[in-house]
């Protein structure tokens, strides 16, 4: 199993805002996380990226207990997440911004850097030729070197996934990937999420609130209202639930 | 014993002034989220301003209640004034800027000011007026208390009761909290965020000025530069008890005074204002949010 | 080839600064040129780690103290060769490397903190650093140190010049490489970059460090064209000097700090006129009322975060 949730709970002051919430995802799964605003569904992100840490319970990865470490430590054993209001380095280009992640596999010591050895102009170029090979898998290779802070939302958000992937991670942790997006915006996602799935091997936990894009390619799906998990299955069997229905629609009034 | 009651007594009083400016730089760090550094400058100025008021007005010649009360008053309006002018034209241009960028202002209005005050007032120290005369007002064996040591800490406390009041009980102290809070959330509510931002200054700014004058009784030297180290301090106490936090202002600001006072009278005097840069690193390592702060959880 | 082409432009740089010194300049403007290498180092240093790293530092002018001192005791009591100049660049390198060290001590503690706390623990270092120079026997107290081996000869203004170019160049390199994008990354967004998998605190105490390093060379060069020190020198106004330097220059531009430690360096002795004529010191009102008005009008300062390079790309791009 790569990733383990188990029984974990957070709260802010007085507010219960995850509670005993348990969930697994294993190798190369497509994982949907849905739930009306203000489940708590970016605090789980939060709880397993180590930007939070949670009160109760654990998170295992690859078996190992990652509760107390910090959140670039949990990013070099492989879980590397985007965010729901885009946090790219605006002032650094796209090139920069993605070889960001490369760091934590730096080629080259400080000493290496202040004496510019080809062994330097070596590692750059790699870098580079990988910055621009991601890119061209989500067809932005031109944008390589803009500064990205300028650039369209809907691009930012694609720049953020190349960005993750550049780190190598097992799992990747996409919250609202589609948001702002048309349409056909939607499906071109929906198939690149396929692609890197199997190309990098990757197991996806995904939130989001596109349907069309969560029913469309998610292996399972997780329901968090209010702190706790309500459901979990197959699409469908989250599409029939009348828990998710009551969660979303809310109940007929019978008064 | 009876020297430490002393030390005690000068300690809760230089811990008094020490927080009423301490106020003033945490009222302001609560609503901008900005660390005045132009306060100190503001505070000598007021010490000034009174300077100048008491020649004029001829104070020093009827030393008294009066003249002591007119001192004040000077002090305060000159220092709200001046609080005023600096938010509108140095830090409200910047209300959008990141917040590095006010802090750098900030540091420039404190030197224009303390530079500035060298041109205009002349580098050299000035004695401050005598608009209270001083006598020993009760003694026990040893320890001696003046009449300044009591109207210090009296219109300090007082001041402090006032401004405890205010922001707890009226509409525009709560509407300082909920700036402090959340300056957009403020907004929404239908609070005018400009306004309460300038009566924030205003009342951190009279603060300074009534320390001023304060100070000046007791420790009647008076230059341009009088600011600096004590605002340093006060802004250490600050931070000790938690910036933004008002009881923690307080709080800071007697310790910081009894703590240097213990420190003159039992170890050196040398090195009692390395105490204030000492203090403030071991709160900055043990406990940054200071001893009545609370950590912010920031929301990603 | 690219290792030493940049080595020899700073050779060069250097030689062609110090024969213009040495035989077009007199003693008062060759003063001012080693002053300028000297804030050259500092405008860049303070820049690596509040331009490039963010974290925004207001006590440069006690590691370049700690750097200066360290340095000249060392310089006072040990001097290995027959002709000074051989010693003097271990001098530079011993202050450089006990700054550094102290940059490590104050920066661990403090950088693991978010927000403002370094600008405040930087400014309480500083002035400790003062007070307690002020109050030590062994480095002269408030008198300090007289008699610091020092040159103002051809081969002192190459050897200074050669440790300013040496810092741009070292500087540009790091910035320009994979710790460099780290840097600006802790700048740009710090949850962000350590989401990404950088060790923020690790970085930032390694931007501070190398900082504080090359600070406390610059003092110890001062100490060697000044030859006395006092602790009068590196008060809080000093930090507030170079900040002036980087910011007017261009927070994130190393060629700024070039132009702004220049325009600092030079500005005051160009207005010296002006303050015999008022009998008036204006030139610190001058100073702070700039600040003010850069924050305020034009807060990039006079190249933003751009190096010469661009200028370069600009005029190649128009032709």
């Amino acid at each position: 199993m790569l990733l383990e949730v188990k029984d974990v709970s957070i709260q802010f002051g007085g507010l219960k805002v995850i509670e005993k919430l348990s969930v697994n995802i294993d190798k190369g799964e497509l994982v949907g996380l849905i739930g009306p605003n203000g489940a708590g569904k970016t605090t789980a992100f939060n709880l397993i990226s180590g930007i939070y840490k949670p009160k109760t319970g654990d998170i295992l990865f690859e078996g190992q207990r990652i509760n107390e470490l910090k959140a670039f430590e949990i990013a070099r054993r492989g879980v590397i997440r985007t965010f729901q209001n885009i946090r790219l380095f605006p002032n650094l280009s796209v090139a920069e911004n993605i070889e960001v992640s490369m760091h934590m596999t730096c080629g080259y010591s400080l000493a290496t850097t202040f004496l510019s050895t080809p062994k330097f102009h070596k590692v750059e170029e790699e870098y580079r030729e990988r910055a621009l090979a991601l890119l061209k898998i989500f067809n932005l290779e031109k944008l390589v070197d803009s500064p990205a802070g300028s650039l369209p939302y809907g691009i930012q958000r694609k720049i953020e996934i190349v960005r993750a992937l550049a780190g190598n991670p097992k799992l990747i942790l996409l919250d609202e990937p589609a948001a702002g997006m048309n349409n056909s915006e939607t499906a071109e996602l929906m198939a690149l999420i396929q692609r890197i799935r199997k190309e990098f091997n990757l197991a996806v936990l995904l939130i989001e609130h596109d349907m069309k894009l969560v029913m469309g390619i998610c292996e399972r799906i997780v329901v968090l209202d209010h702190g706790v998990m309500i459901a979990q299955g197959l699409p469908k069997e989250i599409q029939a639930n009348p828990k998710v229905i009551e969660a979303y629609l809310g109940v007929e009034e019978t008064a | 014993m009876e020297e430490l009651i002393q030390h005690i007594i000068n300690g809760l009083n230089l811990g008094a002034i020490y927080a009423l400016i301490a106020l003033g730089y945490t009222m302001v760090y609560g609503v901008l989220q900005l660390i005045n550094f132009a306060h100190s400058e503001v505070y000598m100025v007021g010490a000034f301003a009174s300077y100048y008021g008491a020649r004029q007005f001829g104070l020093s010649d009827n030393p008294g209640w009066a003249s002591f009360f007119i001192a004040l008053l000077i002090s305060v309006v000159t220092c709200s004034i001046l609080g005023l002018l600096i938010e509108r034209f140095a830090y409200r241009p910047l209300r959008g800027a990141p917040k590095l960028n006010t802090l750098i202002t900030a540091i420039g209005v404190s030197l224009f000011l303390q530079f500035a005050g060298q041109v205009v007032f002349g580098a050299d120290p000035k004695v401050f007026p005598e608009v209270l005369r001083d006598q020993p007002l009760f003694t026990y064996g040893e320890i001696q208390v003046q009449l300044f040591d009591v109207t210090i800490l009296s219109v300090a406390v007082a001041v402090m009761f006032l401004l405890n009041y205010f922001i707890q009980h009226t509409k525009i102290g709560l509407a300082i909290r909920a700036v402090s809070f959340s300056n957009r959330s403020a907004t929404l509510m239908g609070i005018n965020v400009n306004t309460i931002i300038m009566v924030t200054f205003v009342v951190g700014s009279s603060l300074a000025g009534i320390g001023s004058v304060l100070v000046g009784l007791k420790y009647p030297k008076i230059d341009p530069l009088m600011g600096t180290l004590i605002g340093l301090k006060a802004f250490v106490a600050a931070v000790l008890g938690g910036i933004g936090n008002l009881p923690g202002a307080v709080v800071g600001g007697l310790l910081m005074g009894l703590s240097e006072e213990m420190v003159v009278g039992y170890l050196s005097s040398t090195y009692r204002d390395a105490l204030a840069f000492g203090l403030l690193i071991l709160v900055l390592l043990f406990r940054p949010s200071g001893l009545l702060g609370q950590m912010k959880v920031e929301k990603v | 080839m690219k290792m030493w082409r940049g080595w020899l432009l700073v050779i060069a740089a250097a030689l062609v600064v110090s024969t213009v010194s040495e035989f077009a300049l007199n003693a008062y403007l060759q003063q001012i040129l080693y002053y300028i290498a000297i804030n050259i180092m500092l405008a860049a240093s303070l820049n690596l780690v509040s331009g490039f790293c963010g974290q925004f530092s207001l006590g440069h002018a006690g590691f370049m103290a700690v750097g200066a001192y360290v340095s000249a005791l060392i310089s006072l009591n040990f001097q290995p060769f027959a002709d000074p100049h051989f010693a003097f660049p271990f001098y530079a390198l011993a202050g450089g490397l006990c700054a550094a060290a102290a940059g490590f001590l104050v920066g661990m503690p403090s950088l693991r903190l978010r927000g403002d706390y370094l600008a405040i623990v930087s400014l309480g270092f500083g002035e400790i650093i003062r007070v307690v120079l002020l109050n030590l026997e062994v480095v002269g107290g408030a008198r300090g140190l007289y008699g610091i081996p020092g040159a103002s000869d051809f081969w002192a203004c190459f050897h200074m010049f050669f440790w300013a170019g040496a810092t741009i160049l070292l500087l540009w390199r790091l910035v320009h490489s994979s710790y460099g994008r780290a840097f600006l990354s802790v700048r740009e967004d710090e949850i962000a970059s350590e989401c990404m998998g950088i060790n923020t605190t690790r970085i930032k105490v390694k931007a501070f460090v190398i900082s504080s390093f090359f600070a406390g060379a610059a003092g110890a060069l001062f100490a060697q064209t000044t030859n006395s020190l006092n602790p009068a020198s590196f008060q809080f106004v000093k930090s507030v000097d170079v900040v002036i330097m980087m910011v007017l220059g261009g927070m994130g531009s190393l060629t700024g700090s070039i132009v702004g430690a220049v325009l600092v360096t030079i500005l005051p002795e160009a207005l010296r006129p002006l303050q015999e004529y008022t009998g008036v010191d204006l030139r610190m009102v001058i100073y702070s009322a700039t600040l003010i008005f850069l924050m305020i009008w034009r807060s990039e300062g006079l190249l933003g975060s751009r190096e010469w390079t661009w200028f370069w790309r600009q005029r190649a791009a128009r032709s």
